[in-house]
């Protein structure tokens, strides 16, 4: 009779369907990570990285990899439900408050005293500040990254004249567009704008501080308007599908794009691929500096990881220096320990790794950070940012009546929470745009 | 009964649709089978030369591929029976009777489907925690069942609405109890339209990625593994391809198989 | 009244005038126990959220936080006006099809599954494959450079002309979706007695008073079944204009999904979906009320 045929093979189905697949090994730990997503690098992470930790701890470590939504609904739901199944989290530090206020992450400071405290590896003080949020070491610090431009050699006869590119300034970049425009008739400046794109970190960590010295203060200051007027301009000789544009590596690679501003692990692709056409240059300096950004990646440990000690040993095995370098060669994220920092790198990465190190010892190089305190609200701040594009450069509104709404929009944001301005912002709580 | 002029005409159409349709997929499976330095070339050819089964190779053999293309169709098979068992007969009830209620419960039900299912991630995540359902393929084909009911429903009763009553009518009078009229005569004239709630029943839960990446860790749907990883996270654009590509295959294969039930011919169906 | 509408006031069977039949609501259970428990208990927190501070307050600042967001009002244009215009052509294209299918001519099996291939594809991978098709160096241009009608790519995709993207949605989603409607079109045309098209031959009827007298309305249910699943699908689209169009064209999803997922506003978004369903619900019902069938007339009555 089909039917009891249907009803059987559904209840196998549903039996074999809820059962655990497999038979499981010695001790499996569970490592969800926002980094590391494209197909290739999830591979690499498997096959390479972990492959050595698995040798030596008998330990097998399942890596997933997931967008930020599902990433933090997940950990939140965990939270809420009081069981979990994640025993570690790799995440950016922007992540982190969030997690904290949810409740979602334990303190890992004594894992780090224990870790710094050894002979092997020093952190960086200031990344592993950059993680002291709510009253606790939210985060072990594991990799870092930043932003840089990359230029395609065939570019670089347009840049102008008598300048000289590793010491761009933004007139220069917005020149070298026009000239490219004039000779061309393409616009071939290139930014993230999409919604999956970078390009908000473009405007409040480099353009801002750069041209007004401040990422929160001096949002409507003369200085940010004269800066908003740029960067119409500059959007005028940017190619106009940049909104569609979520990873300059592949505009670049496909010709579209000749000169890009992206996220170094995003640019990476490009340099690989092939090494001997790009160049990587430090970003634009504007009359207040050359501002960038670095982006720290963490470890963290969720509040209800079911396995925290193995989970301990995994961050110990991932800050080594020897991982480190390891990881920079993978993927391009740079590392986070002092002993790790003399390798030289070959091939597309060591072009790009030129461009990092002129970043960051530029005479005139200016560090910012992400904004930090704003707690649930953290995921409001570039948005704002991007809507002010928006609305100023596509839409073509009134550049002092837009500041002004989105200031007060800022200041709300930052009453509501109590938070400090980031720097290069002194560290005034609340922060209030002036 | 068609004159040559509208056999003509008939035949330009369906070569024109059938080029417009598959002229994409073509495309796609092309350039998965494309190397990455040709992909960026420009200009470049449509043929790949040489032809390269690198990447594809890479998707099939990468780690839990294989078995999260498993989940997917034991989650979708699972869907499709739950969907259409328990959707079915409430169809057959819409159709044919007249009861208080009736209009508030056909609304209900597509209403359900309106609410953007994204922004349930987090009640539905915790729930299933709590029930012992989280990471689990049944888990995920529950919330499967849930997103695909609605259309069972709509199309069983359109579908059964079309089938005249007096056929079931007649097989009552001739002996049969209701259940036995309508499995015998209801159904087989309703099979196109419980084809085609199956066929959507399949589409959306294989496609489906939302659910599948909250509700999974360690079981995960090929959606949810691949999607991703594949699709917003800027993989390499070889990798784009022959990802699409390959995620496209069993959908393919599964409406081939269903697609005859789509026609038939009061019961015959048609080769 | 024609005679296929004549034919289906016979097909109800005779009111019964004892007491309630239980059997409706026994076939109805399973579904009604299933959505509730799966759907309707998470909904309706997430629902809540929508008026309600996480003090415990009712407030409509959500709402009105929605409204006065600057893509509001462009996404609910767009949402609308892509709806408006993809689903017309999609109902005539699925048509088209479902009756060159219904002809039965050589190979028909082979054009169904054709058409029905795009439902196997999501709207993010339909998303990725036009766009690289629109992309500045993509398909499309390649195709016009070699065949010799441009000499510089033209870059489609461009925030400059906001028609050339909409047109860019439209055809994606046309590919796309033709495919659902088109599946509902010909499983109710299967249900259409050939006697009836028999008879209107023998009576001399051309093709086209064929069609309009006697398949479109005996296709009622059908239609009206597909524009209901088709339009809540639409007001649901946002991956494939992400990829197209980025925030450049917001649509009412999307703004839904940003509000969630980016900015962690879970009461905004909630807002958002309200909007969502009840805009979609009236839509239904309008439907409903437009296509009804003879059955549901009689049944009101």
């Amino acid at each position: 009779m089909k039917l009891w045929r249907i009803a059987t093979l559904l209840a196998v189905t549903i039996l074999a369907a809820s059962a655990p697949l497999g038979s499981a090994p010695a001790v499996e730990i569970t490592w969800s990570s926002t980094q590391l997503n494209p197909v290739n690098e999830q591979e690499w992470a498997r096959n390479t990285m972990l492959r050595p930790f698995e040798e030596e701890s008998s330990m097998r470590v399942r890596f997933v990899s997931d967008l930020a939504g599902p990433f933090i609904d997940r950990l939140v739901a965990e939270a809420r439900a009081g069981r979990g199944s994640v025993d570690i989290i790799g995440t950016l530090h922007g992540d982190y408050p969030l997690l904290v206020a949810e409740g979602a992450v334990q303190d890992v400071a004594a894992i780090l005293r224990q870790l710094d405290g050894r002979p092997d590896r020093t952190f960086v003080p200031d990344l592993v500040r950059a993680g002291q949020i709510g009253g606790m070491q939210s985060f072990v610090p594991w990799m870092q990254a930043t932003y840089l431009i990359a230029a395609h050699k065939q570019a670089m006869r347009y840049f102008p004249a008598g300048r000289d590119p590793m010491r761009m300034t933004y007139d220069d970049l917005l020149q070298w567009g026009e000239n490219i425009r004039s000779a061309t008739g393409q616009r071939r400046i290139g930014f993230p704008a999409s919604p999956t794109g970078l390009y908000g970190r473009f405007l409040h960590g480099y353009a801002y501080p750069s041209f007004t010295g401040s990422q929160v203060k001096k949002f409507k200051s003369p200085e940010a308007v004269s800066m908003w007027r740029y960067l119409r301009r500059l959007w005028g000789v940017s190619h106009p599908s940049s909104f569609t544009y979520g990873f300059m590596n592949e505009p670049l690679l496909r010709g579209e794009v000749w000169v890009a501003w992206d996220h170094v692990a995003r640019l990476l692709p490009a340099f690989r691929e092939r090494p001997d056409d790009f160049v990587a240059l430090p970003s634009p300096a504007g009359p207040r500096g050359r501002s960038f950004l670095s982006v720290i990646v963490g470890l963290g440990i969720p509040k209800n990881s079911p396995n925290p000690e193995a989970a301990a040993r995994l961050i110990e095995y991932l800050t080594r220096p020897r991982t480190q370098v390891l990881t920079l060669q993978g993927v391009g994220f740079f590392p986070v320990v002092r002993e790790a920092a003399g390798v030289v790198p070959t091939g597309g990465l060591k072009v790009m790794a030129e461009g990092v190190t002129a970043q960051a010892t530029a005479t005139d190089a200016r560090t910012a950070l992400l904004p930090i305190g704003l707690g649930a609200r953290t995921g409001e701040f570039v948005p704002l940012y991007l809507e002010t594009f928006t609305l100023i450069a596509i839409q073509g509104r009134n550049i002092e009546q837009v500041l002004n709404d989105q200031a007060r929009k800022l200041e709300e944001m930052y009453r509501t929470t109590n938070a400090p301005c980031p720097p290069p912002d002194s560290a005034e709580r609340p922060c209030r745009p002036d | 009964m068609t004159t040559p002029g509208r056999k003509a005409l008939l035949t330009v159409l369906v070569v024109l649709i059938s080029a417009w349709v598959l002229f994409p997929i073509i495309l796609i499976a092309l350039a998965s089978f494309t190397t990455r330095t040709q992909l960026y070339a420009w200009p470049r050819s449509l043929v790949p030369s040489p032809f390269s089964a690198e990447t594809m190779r890479f998707f099939v053999q990468a780690q839990d591929v294989l078995q999260s293309l498993l989940n997917s169709l034991l989650v979708a098979a699972m869907t499709i029976v739950l969907a259409v068992l328990i959707g079915a007969p409430a169809g057959y009830a819409l159709s044919r009777f007249r009861f208080g209620g009736k209009e508030v419960f056909r609304l209900g039900i597509l209403g359900t489907k309106m609410f953007p299912a994204t922004i349930l991630a987090v009640p539905l995540a915790v729930s299933f925690i709590n029930w012992n359902l989280y990471d689990t393929l049944l888990g995920v084909a529950l919330v499967h069942t849930t997103l695909a009911l609605p259309f069972a429903v709509v199309i069983t009763t359109s579908v059964f609405v079309g089938v005249p009553f007096e056929l079931e009518e007649a097989a009552m009078t001739l002996g049969c109890s209701r259940a036995q009229a309508f499995r015998k005569v209801a159904m087989p004239i309703a099979l196109p339209g419980l084809a085609a709630a199956a066929i959507f029943t399949f589409v959306l839960s294989w496609n489906e990625v939302f659910a599948a990446t909250i509700l999974t860790l360690r079981n995960r749907t090929l959606p949810a593994l691949v999607m991703n990883a594949v699709g917003l996270a800027g993989a390499p654009i070889d990798y784009r391809f022959a990802g699409g590509f390959f995620m496209i295959i069993p959908a393919l294969i599964i409406i081939f198989v269903i697609r005859r039930y789509l026609l038939t011919l009061w019961g015959v169906t048609v080769r | 009244m024609t005679v296929a509408e004549q034919r289906l006031e016979q097909t109800l069977p005779p009111v019964r005038r004892q007491a309630v039949d239980w059997l409706p609501y026994v076939l109805l259970l399973p579904t009604v126990v299933f959505l509730t428990v799966f759907f309707v208990y998470p909904m309706l927190q997430a629902f809540v959220l929508s008026f309600r501070s996480p003090e415990g307050a009712i407030t409509l600042r959500y709402f009105q936080a929605m409204l006065k967001d600057t893509y509001f009002a462009g996404a609910l244009r767009n949402s609308f006006l892509l709806t408006a215009i993809i689903i017309p052509l999609q109902v005539v294209l699925a048509l088209v099809i479902a009756l060159l299918i219904n002809t039965r001519f050589q190979g028909h099996p082979w054009f169904l599954f054709i058409c029905a291939i795009p439902l196997g594809i999501s709207d993010l991978g339909a998303g990725l494959i036009w766009s690289s098709f629109f992309t500045e160096r993509g398909y499309l241009n390649l195709i016009l450079q070699n065949l010799g009608l441009i000499n510089e790519p033209i870059t489609f995709l461009s925030f400059e002309r906001p028609a050339w993207l909409y047109g860019a949605i439209v055809a994606t989603e046309v590919w796309r979706a033709t495919a659902i409607v088109m599946v509902i079109l010909v499983a109710g045309l299967q249900l259409i007695p050939k006697d009836y098209f028999e008879t209107a031959d023998v009576f001399g009827a051309s093709g086209w008073r064929k069609l309009r007298y006697v398949t479109l309305p005996l296709l009622r249910p059908a239609l009206q079944t597909a524009l209901i699943i088709r339009t809540i699908l639409a007001f649901q689209l946002f991956a494939t204009v992400i990829v197209m169009a980025g925030r450049i064209v917001p649509v009412l999803a999307g703004e839904a999904y940003f509000q969630y997922g980016l900015l962690r506003n879970v009461n905004v978004a909630s807002a958002y979906a309200v909007l969502i369903m009840t805009l979609s619900m009236t839509i239904t019902i309008f439907y409903l009320w437009l296509l009804r069938t003879k059955e549901e007339e009689l049944g009101r009555g």
